[in-house]
């Protein structure tokens, strides 16, 4: 029997032994897998075209009319070398390109201090639908992303034919929005502090004072570790010391013989 | 002879009169800015409640002027409330006295709810800007106080438009500290100030604020290491931050937030839209006509 590369074929497999008769009795799962029927396929099919950008995987070289000066001869076939492509390639997960990345990557190295803005990561679906025909989006914190849309979706609807204009249309309405978002946080507090309000420490303040307590202790082990140290070094010097400064002095002496 | 005391005692007792603006009539609005039944909300009305209460609640008004009730009563406990009904009643007037209305019109539905999610025009001119309407002065004012008329309009509109409940936004001059009492009145730099409630730009004194800001620093600064702890710093800060009592702010501008000035035409979401209008229709001239002098002196101070 040769190797099955397809594991989904049992069915088919299965319904041709019955039928020569080299099963005698129906297996109890038959039904089950007649009414659905097992579609993933475990193979791994070579992938001749890279879905993302269309190019050709193995694609054998073009030979030109160049004559080889050499030999004096054209080269017109493909060796067996070069016929021979590399599974590594053929079978390699193609590197996807998306045109937003690039957009993304600039817009946070012009605004780095925007990746400190916290951001959940959990998705409840993952496959939600903004209207991009507004940057603000309702269940959506306005954010680099928001920009990066409103660009491809400015593009997308002929309002701009120049991906710098869109980009900086979108950046400057980006731009507007977080001045008022940070003049509402501001008089938010400030109208909560005259009426009363108190605030507790920010989560940056609470983190550093978090590392103080244990710098501190430390602090206390590192100065009780030093004190150790420094007394069995004067303990060493003692010893040792009174020692080695007779024998100094005995080389003084016999070098003042000398 | 009964009857004859009373008359004579209620006709010398001193009452607060509705004030009147002329550019405001029950039968017009405000053209552009406010309907005929959103200014009744807005300022007929509310002005005259302000007015019956305030005269409830001052029984011995010995006919003293409403800023000098302000300026006089805002540290009586006693008479809070006197002095919160003037308040509210003096950044009323100071509000609606500029509002000259414009060429446009008045919605006619309130905004829908898509005016939440409205993408900021990006617009960098105005109508209505100060140098359109030939203010030169106030113009070079603001634009040495706040770079550009964009940057004071997305100040001002935004300071507003961020008050949650009551308040107003006041463009206020700073008075140079003039050594001569009998100098002219000079100012070295335009702000922009929110009061919330019937908070008055006269009475602007922060200093418990700061004082408890920095009560709660210094508490805060004890769990650090005796060398982090520099006491002069905090009171240096703070010292810079507080409002000295003796800086008086001229107020030259103030924009109602109050919802009970937008709600009846714009509805719920039509805030942004209001300030818009409010922006065309401010009558700068007298907004000019109340900035004094410019102090020739700079200073780096509040």
């Amino acid at each position: 029997m040769k190797i099955q590369t397809n594991a989904t074929n049992i069915l088919e497999r299965t319904s041709s032994f019955l039928r020569v008769g080299l099963l005698a009795r129906t297996p109890v799962w038959y039904d089950v897998i007649v009414k659905s029927p097992p579609s993933t396929k475990f193979a791994r099919q070579p992938k001749l075209v890279n879905p993302s950008t269309g190019a050709y995987t193995a694609k054998l070289r073009e030979f030109s009319d160049n004559r080889n000066s050499s030999s004096g001869t054209y080269k017109t076939r493909a060796n067996k070398h070069e016929k021979r492509v590399s599974t590594s390639a053929v079978y390699r997960a193609p590197k996807l390109y998306y045109f937003e990345d690039k957009l993304r990557s600039l817009f946070y190295k012009q605004h780095p201090w925007e990746l400190s803005r916290p951001k959940i990561l959990v998705e409840n679906q993952g496959d939600e639908k903004h209207d991009w025909s507004r940057i603000q989006q309702l269940g959506k914190p306005l954010d680099g992303e928001s920009v990066v849309q409103r660009t491809l979706y400015l593009l997308g609807s002929g309002e701009h034919t120049n991906l710098i204009d869109a980009y900086d249309q979108a950046r400057f309405e980006f731009y507007r929005l977080r001045m008022q978002q940070e003049l509402e946080e501001q008089v938010a507090q400030e109208e909560a502090g005259m009426l009363g309000s108190v605030f507790g420490p920010s989560a940056v303040e609470f983190g550093l004072r978090k590392e103080q307590e244990v710098i501190d202790d430390w602090k206390k082990k590192a100065l009780k570790q030093v004190e150790l140290m420094s007394a069995k070094r004067s303990d060493q010097s003692a010893n040792w010391g009174t020692r080695e400064d007779n024998a100094n002095d005995a080389v003084e002496i016999e070098e003042l013989e000398l | 002879m009964i009857l004859g005391r009373r008359v004579l005692s209620r006709t010398f007792k001193r009452m607060y009169i509705v004030p009147k603006l002329e550019q405001l009539s029950r039968e017009q609005g405000i053209p552009g800015v406010l309907s005929v039944e959103g200014l009744k909300c807005a300022w007929f009305d509310r002005a005259e409640h302000y007015v019956d209460r305030l005269n409830q609640v001052s029984t011995d008004s010995d006919g003293r002027s409403l800023e000098a009730n302000i300026r006089e009563l805002a540290d009586v406990s006693s008479k809070k409330q006197i002095y919160s009904y003037s308040s509210l009643l003096y950044n009323l007037k100071f509000a609606f006295s500029v509002l000259h209305g414009n060429s446009g019109t008045v919605a006619e539905r309130p905004i829908a709810s898509s005016g939440l999610l409205q993408t900021p025009k990006l617009t960098l001119e105005y109508a209505n800007e100060p140098l359109q309407t030939g203010n030169e002065r106030l113009h070079q004012a603001l634009l040495e106080s706040f770079g550009s008329i964009v940057e004071f309009r997305s100040l001002l509109l935004n300071s507003n438009l961020a008050i949650s409940g009551d308040g107003y936004t006041w463009l206020v001059a700073k008075k140079s500290n003039a050594k001569d009492a009998l100098m002219e009145t000079e100012f070295d730099k335009l702000f922009i100030l929110n009061t919330y409630n019937a908070g008055s730009p006269f009475t602007v004194d922060r200093t418990h604020h700061f004082q408890r800001a920095a009560q709660q620093n210094s508490s805060e600064l004890h769990h650090l290491p005796e060398e982090a702890t520099n006491k002069n710093t905090t009171t240096t800060v703070t010292d810079a931050a507080v409002y000295k009592k003796s800086t008086v702010y001229i107020p030259l501008l103030a924009i109602d937030a109050s919802p009970k000035t937008w709600l009846h035409d714009y509805g719920v979401f039509g805030k942004q839209e209001y300030l818009d209008k409010i922006w065309e229709s401010i009558e700068w001239g007298i907004v000019e006509s109340r900035l004094p002098k410019k102090s020739s002196r700079t200073s780096f101070m509040f």
